[in-house]
């Protein structure tokens, strides 16, 4: 699905208006005002179109403000985030959250993997000190925002778990199966929950 | 009436306004505005995780600390961080990023006089006209979604009768943008007070104006749109007495006053804006499409790179003339498999430039 983008010269600030809510969706940088339905800039930079695939069904294009500065990546439930692993207890993983999607996290935010969330089959089997370790890399997805301590985290899916990992001695380990990794040293195996490879 | 002012501007005159942003390395975001002596720095950090105790997690929270020059934080601190932090969750986008705190601190940096009442620095003039400005500007700069650029700041002095009593009223309304002026029973406007002359006030009001709507459309923006938004007033804070009519006035005043510093304040924030937003973070930077290139570990091709590096330090770094030494350690890469295997072609060595060092030195 490809689609055009159409670069505009104007640099706008916020609450400039962009244009009507019935011929544009708002973007990144941009936002629909409820009361009047008009899409407004949110951020100063320049206005980008971005026009939608000829098989969309919505033939609207997107209005984006592309600033000099964006401020840094926040999770948000749905997105897939690059963590690593602190802390390991009987019923709960905490992380610290290193990336969200393609970009870094600025501030420091707290994960939580719950027992019940990484994986999809036989939750209530699962131990956590099987699954991860501290100093694992693990790619997971934000459930949601979690309470004010941290976001909830879940590995429940094929191409979600330990990307990266250590063994006790020290060295990369490389996957050998979904719960398996094997030090590429010693070739010691260690119990893991593994994400898919090259997904 | 003219009257006559310590620093001998007019009554309809401002102070001199110079604004920076990314002044500070270290914050995400920072501004720094003067008017006159009065400078006030702004610093912004975050989005950071997790909200203020007792807020909702659902939406975005704002943190203010208002930092004086000299001392410790008093009421009038404690009074503008509050104010400030209200205005500032009005103007900010809170649902773009919820459970987060995002964290602006103020300092004070300007003029300071003795006074010999109180034996204690004061500033000339009042920094509260300057906060929403600066906060504003920082904000921006940080890259945090605001709804609009702060309104205008309006500080307005105004003398009224009420009951043949003569009441003196400061409007300050707090945005981006910051005018004081004052209006005495003869009509006449004082602009942006200095501390002074805000000393003898006996009421004065925070307000705070959305700014003016702008379009990049071609077609005009409906007039009730503009309407609406120029009557609209995002924070108002009242402080003594003051008649309808005197508040009024001021009202329209602040708004006929600010207008000007909104354009200076959009001008400079479009102005600061790259044109190659490439290279300023704004667009994702493209990968090289031949992906990794390992490294040499156990140095397989060792001879042909020194016989490279040398032929390039004996004529000068001249690449030309040692291209069949650049081909040569090409291959042997290829041939240990440390690179993909490509017609040489494809990497610039055709048989018209497949010309040796000798014949390149003929």
């Amino acid at each position: 699905m490809t689609m055009e983008v159409e670069r505009e010269e104007e640099v706008v600030t916020p609450g400039e208006e962009l244009g009507r809510s019935s011929n544009l969706i708002p973007g990144k940088g941009a936002y629909l005002a409820p009361h009047n339905r008009t899409v407004y800039a949110s951020i100063t930079g320049r206005r980008t179109l971005i026009q939608p695939s000829p098989d969309s069904p919505d033939q609207r294009p997107i209005v984006e403000v592309t600033g000099h500065k964006a401020h840094g990546a926040v999770p948000e439930p749905g997105s897939i985030v690059i963590a690593r692993v602190t802390k390991v207890m009987p019923k709960v993983a905490s992380a610290d959250i290193m990336c969200v999607g393609t970009k870094s996290v600025r501030e420091k935010f707290t994960g939580i993997i719950r027992q019940q969330d990484v994986r999809e089959t036989e939750i209530d089997k699962v131990d956590m000190h099987l699954s991860f370790r501290p100093g694992d890399i693990v790619k997971a997805q934000v459930l949601s925002l979690g309470d004010a301590r941290a976001y909830y985290l879940s590995t429940a899916k094929n191409e979600l778990g330990v990307v990266s990992a250590e063994s006790i001695s020290g060295a990369s380990m490389v996957p050998l199966s979904w719960t398996e990794m094997q030090c590429s040293v010693t070739g010691q195996i260690e119990q893991r929950k593994v994400a898919k490879v090259g997904a | 009436m003219e009257i006559d002012r310590v620093d001998g501007r007019t009554e309809n005159q401002l102070r001199p306004l110079t604004f920076s942003r990314n002044v500070l390395n270290r914050a995400h975001g920072s501004a720094r505005w003067s008017q006159g002596d009065t400078i006030v720095l702004a610093a912004v950090y975050g989005p950071k995780a997790g909200t203020r105790k007792n807020e909702n997690p659902e939406k975005a929270s704002i943190d203010v600390i208002w930092k004086p020059k000299t001392g410790q934080m008093g009421k009038e601190e404690k009074e503008c961080e509050m104010i400030l932090r209200r205005t500032m969750q009005s103007i900010c986008l809170l649902a773009v990023n919820p459970n987060t705190t995002t964290s602006i601190i103020l300092q004070y940096a300007g003029t300071f006089v003795k006074n010999s009442v109180i034996s204690k620095e004061v500033p000339v003039h009042s920094p509260q006209n300057l906060v929403i400005k600066v906060t504003s500007a920082a904000l921006v700069d940080a890259g945090i979604p605001l709804k609009h650029l702060a309104g205008k700041h309006v500080s307005a002095l105004v003398l009224f009768v009420l009951h043949d009593i003569v009441y003196l009223l400061t409007v300050t309304g707090v945005d981006a943008v910051s005018v004081s002026c004052g209006l005495e029973r003869s009509g006449s406007v004082l602009l942006d007070p200095t501390k002074l002359e805000e000393k003898n006030m006996q009421a004065f009001t925070y307000l705070v104006f959305p700014s003016s709507v702008l379009s990049v459309l071609p077609e005009a923006t409906l007039q009730a749109e503009v309407e609406m938004n120029e009557s609209g007033v995002i924070t108002s804070v009242n402080h003594g007495v003051m008649s309808v009519d005197g508040y009024l006035q001021c009202l329209e005043r602040g708004r006929s006053a600010s207008a000007k510093m909104s354009d200076f304040l959009r001008r400079n924030l479009q102005s600061r804006v790259p044109n190659d937003l490439s290279k300023a973070g704004g667009l994702r930077p493209v990968p090289p499409e031949k992906g990794v290139f390992p490294l040499d570990h156990l140095h397989q091709c060792d001879l042909e790179k020194k016989d490279y590096l040398s032929c390039l330090k004996t004529n000068g770094h001249q690449s030309e003339i040692c291209r069949s030494f650049s081909k040569k350690y090409l291959e042997c890469r290829m041939e240990k498999n440390l690179m993909a295997k490509q017609d040489m072609s494809e990497l610039g060595f055709g048989k018209g430039n497949d010309m040796d060092a000798s014949t390149k030195k003929q």
